[in-house]
């Protein structure tokens, strides 16, 4: 658990810093100011009591562990508008930008990936690694995002729909306008603090 | 507006110097807008005079978050402080507290260095998104809004009397003329010159028949 808030974290700060100055202060301004960052913790609490802590045999205490976690959730959901459901599969370096109408499914995410506000991942939807998705975008059930790719603002993949890797997708549906898109400047650095390189 | 007139006595030094920094009609200014946003809200169910007024801004979430912008902004650029002491922090506390409050109650976020005009009008139902250049006056944003930058890092800048429906992005550096009417669901990324439509997902711009 802690290793992927330690990327979260990461990610935060890599892409908060091209605007702001990474001071002592400021990367602890991240707790209370970023609330996707709160809700990513709360995701991976929930996660780690469900799969990780069951493995010490002590059943009361993962029970606790979850009950605390259905209370953040909910607390959550309703005061940030960042619903990610349960069951979802999060690789670490998850950054949500803003807040308001995010909706993640029971998905499978690669690490490194960045949702903004108002996206809607579906249900057995598959997105793979470092895919940044803009404002507003769709990912309708069963579609599959592959690698690097970039959603941009407003985007809608239709039902079971594949998007190839390193491509940019505009508009609704969902139409390839570039096939080597270098989404490096926008995901910044992945996974930066948990020591891996792209 | 004036904290006190012209008061004599050493008690009162304290007072007289705050009102010295606050003055220059820099609050005056504030009501002023606020007003101007207020009259916006107050005509939209049907005209309401003097209390009534107090009841919609009471009611109404949209004005919750304009007020806030409002006296951030005012904090921040209007305010003619000689230095920012205490009193200015603790103000600046305020701020974020109220900010924090009005985004998880409205989920309404505005950027703090936008320069927005007066009759500013923002949905009651929130989720929007909001950071420009500059806005010009009496424009409407509805719900599920988002304005904001691009890749190279710099928001819109918006003409006069827009009006943008709900579901809406809009982002990049470019300039949207006067009274552009944008439809429900767009996606705009291009410049738009003053009395246009735009409408769908990549927005296209027409001429307004109407």
């Amino acid at each position: 658990m802690f290793e992927n808030i330690k990327a979260d974290w990461g990610r935060y700060l890599s892409l908060t810093s091209r605007v702001h100055e990474s001071t002592f202060l400021r990367k602890f301004h991240l707790f209370y100011y970023e609330f996707g960052f709160q809700t990513t913790v709360v995701h991976r609490l929930g996660a780690w009591a469900r799969t990780e802590l069951s493995s010490f045999g002590f059943i009361p205490l993962r029970y606790l562990f979850l009950v605390v976690y259905e209370v953040l959730h909910a607390m959550v959901q309703t005061l940030y508008g960042i619903d990610i459901h349960r069951h979802a599969t999060i690789g670490k370096g998850l950054y949500i930008g803003h807040f308001g109408g995010i909706k993640i499914g029971r998905c499978t995410m690669g690490p490194g990936c960045s949702v903004h506000q108002q996206v809607k991942l579906d249900d057995d939807t598959t997105v793979g690694a470092r895919v940044w998705m803009g404002s507003h975008a769709v990912i309708n059930h069963g579609a599959v995002v592959e690698d690097d790719t970039t959603l941009a603002p407003g985007a809608v993949i239709p039902a079971c729909g594949i998007v190839k890797k390193h491509t940019l997708v505009m508009g609704a549906p969902a139409r390839v306008i570039k096939r080597n898109y270098d989404n490096r400047a926008l995901i910044g650095r992945p996974l930066a603090h948990a020591g891996g390189t792209k | 507006m004036e904290i006190c007139d012209g008061g004599s006595g050493d008690l009162l030094g304290t007072v007289q110097k705050i009102s010295e920094t606050m003055k220059n009609n820099s609050i005056r200014k504030l009501c002023e807008l606020l007003e101007k946003d207020l009259e916006v809200y107050s005509s939209f169910p049907g005209q309401c005079v003097g209390t009534q007024k107090w009841l919609t801004a009471l009611q109404s979430r949209g004005f919750w978050a304009v007020a806030v912008f409002r006296y951030g902004y005012w904090l921040n650029h209007e305010a003619q402080w000689e230095k920012k002491g205490l009193c200015w922090n603790l103000l600046k506390l305020l701020f974020h507290f109220a900010n924090y409050v009005i985004r998880s109650a409205t989920k309404i976020m505005i950027g703090e260095m936008s320069v927005i005009g007066p009759g500013l009008f923002l949905s009651n139902r929130g989720e929007i998104v909001m950071g420009v250049q500059k806005m010009g006056n009496h424009c409407i944003v509805d719900t599920r809004v988002t304005i904001g930058m691009g890749e190279d890092q710099v928001p819109p800048e918006i003409g006069d009397n827009v009006c943008i429906e709900s579901d809406t992005v809009v982002y990049g550096n470019i300039q949207i003329g006067n009274r552009v009417h944008i439809h429900a669901g767009t996606v705009l990324s291009k410049n738009v010159p003053d009395d246009r439509v735009v409408r769908g997902n990549p927005g296209r711009i027409q001429k307004n028949t109407s």
